[in-house]
């Protein structure tokens, strides 16, 4: 069977056209993005270009004004980031958005504990927890540990596993590697790389491009909230990624 | 757990059971437990509602007005299923008028608490124009000063409120929502849990916890006056920092406030025993709160480290 070019037909996650503004400010024009199964999309843009705006649209947080989203080729309305997550887009949002007193098993299933009837499946819980955790890079000393103990690059390897953890066939990462140091960012990259081989979808955002253009496949440019530029992999060096990402039309 | 609280209380204990001799009896006990009944079922709700991160502040002017209304319905006659009903319903406009406010409006809790602790507390003075009512509902007075197997009601419902309280937090995944939403509220946002429900359950929770407070006392005193509850929300706070819970939210257990509670209870009871007069123990209950809040921002810093 020809996986890839079947699953390469229908993008997973697909925006056309979509617009956002907060008052006076349009924060997005009119962009687009798709991304396939097996495939690592790179958004990029400089600071205020409406990067985390879009992926917030895409995660179900904001409605967009205009434009439509699909995933598997159908049409979709995200009303909140439950409605996104259920529909397999789990986000790892810029903030990382864990509950730091909880420990690292309470942060993996937050809103989806297993459960038995209206009490909390403990021992399920820890059990798959550990599962999820053991196959990590971070060594992470105990799923009984609270959050607010660990390093950045474990609290960003949690919050990853996370996005796995509930399903995301398409994950999108705001800005993984920003706080990270050299090590704990290669231990990262190598997470999202990970993340194509068993064939999700991902999005992300970076502002690194020695950490984005060995890693995606195609490049999504956006500048002051307007599509800039798409380019693959073969295409983009990193002269002509920064000529895009500030705004010269002429490549 | 805070070993600090433990060890304060097994000394507190050691202490009184030495100086005097009728501390350390079955009968003293249960006078302590009733002692701590009200401040406690308040103290159990306090605990969830700062777990969620919010601080209900209006919980002691509610019993305010609970006991006032049942005394005037008892005086005018009514049933005690008119009496239970409408104090219910007192706790259900008060729980719903907070929540409209904190979750609706975004009012920062401790904010509109105190603003309508401060009308609850009027509305209770007005009701009985100023005055103690005496009156009370026969069944009411006579279930608050049951005792089945000899133990008294309200001791019963104190267990109780700490038992559900327990399998809410540790045990059911409304409770571990309650941590989440008061952890981090976006972030429990965006992973579809449903923070403004869970913040109106909370509100609700304690306004409910106030209600029951307020029939134990209307039933215990056969009474109602808008000044009773004054002092319990100050109480029940001190025991639930003195238990370690602490004022950011997402952490503690109800088993921490449970030891601050019957701290607090230990030592007024101890005083008494030892016959200190009342107005110093109104000082030793003012330094309580001091040491509770000190240790909370002590705990608070050394967890910064
Ligand atoms: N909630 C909001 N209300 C008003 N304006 C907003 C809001 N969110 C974003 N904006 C504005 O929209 C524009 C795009 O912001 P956005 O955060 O999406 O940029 P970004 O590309 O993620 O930037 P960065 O690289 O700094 O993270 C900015 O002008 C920003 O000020
Ligand atoms: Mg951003």
């Amino acid at each position: 069977m020809d996986q890839n070019s079947d699953i390469a037909a229908v993008p997973l996650l697909a925006a056309n056209g979509v617009s956002k503004s907060f008052g006076h400010v349009q924060a997005l024009d009119s962009v687009n993005i798709a991304v396939h199964a097996g495939e690592i999309v790179a958004l990029l843009g400089e600071n205020g270009a409406g990067k985390s705006t879009f992926i917030k649209i895409l995660a179900g947080v904001y409605a967009p004004d205009a434009g439509e989203l699909l995933v598997d080729g159908r049409p979709v309305r995200f009303g909140s980031p439950a409605e996104a997550l259920n529909a397999g887009v789990a986000t790892v949002y810029q903030d990382l958005a864990l509950v730091e007193q909880r420990d690292v098993a309470s942060n993996l299933f937050l809103g989806r504990e297993f459960t038995k009837g209206i009490f909390v499946d403990r021992r399920r819980m820890y059990k798959e927890a550990e599962i999820a955790v053991e196959s990590l890079d971070f060594h992470i000393p105990s799923v009984r540990t609270t959050v607010d103990l660990l390093s950045g690059g474990q609290r960003q390897a949690v919050a990853i596993s996370r996005a796995v953890a509930m399903g995301g066939r398409i994950v999108i990462l705001d800005e993984p590697t920003a706080a990270l140091g050299v090590r704990e960012s290669a231990a990262v990259l190598e997470m999202i790389n990970n993340l194509r081989e068993q064939g999700r979808g991902v999005i992300l955002i970076s502002h690194n491009l020695q950490h984005v253009l060995p890693l995606a496949d195609r490049i999504f440019v956006l500048h002051r909230g307007r599509p800039a530029g798409v380019v693959t992999s073969e295409e983009a060096t990193a002269e002509i990624v920064v000529r895009l990402i500030m705004g010269d039309t002429s490549v | 757990m805070d070993h600090g609280l433990v060890v304060a209380l097994v000394a507190a204990f050691v202490f009184f059971s030495v100086a005097s001799p009728f501390f350390l009896s079955t009968r003293n006990f249960l006078i302590i437990g009733q002692s701590v009944s009200v401040i406690g079922i308040l103290a159990a709700a306090l605990t969830i509602g700062l777990i969620a991160g919010v601080l209900d502040l209006s919980v002691g002017s509610t019993i305010g007005v609970v006991s006032v209304v049942a005394a005037l319905l008892a005086e005018a006659g009514a049933s005690v299923v008119v009496v239970v009903g409408a104090a219910v319903s007192v706790g259900l406009a008060v729980g719903g008028l907070n929540t409209f406010l904190i979750v609706k409006l975004g009012i920062d809790s401790i904010i509109a608490t105190l603003a309508t602790a401060s009308v609850f507390f009027g509305t209770g003075l007005i009701l009985a124009q100023g005055k103690t009512i005496y009156a009370a509902d026969e069944y009411l007075g006579s279930f608050v000063s049951a005792r089945p197997l000899g133990i008294p009601t309200p001791v019963i419902l104190l267990a109780l409120t700490y038992v559900a309280g327990y399998v809410l937090l540790a045990k059911a995944k409304l409770g571990w929502h309650i941590y989440a939403t008061g952890g981090n509220r976006s972030a429990a946002d965006r992973s579809g849990i449903p923070t403004k429900r869970i913040l109106a359950f909370v509100l609700l929770l304690s306004a409910l916890a106030a209600t029951v407070g307020g029939l134990i006392l209307a039933g215990r005193t056969l009474s109602g006056s808008g000044l009773y509850g004054r002092f319990l929300n100050i109480d029940a706070l001190t025991a639930v920092l003195l238990g370690g819970i602490g004022l950011s939210g997402g952490r503690g257990k109800i088993e921490q406030t449970l030891v601050g509670v019957l701290f607090i209870g230990i030592l007024a009871n101890g005083l008494t025993l030892l016959n200190t007069p009342s107005f110093y123990q109104a000082v030793v209950r003012g330094f309580a709160f001091l040491l509770a809040i000190m240790l909370d921002a002590h705990r608070r810093r050394s967890m910064e480290r």
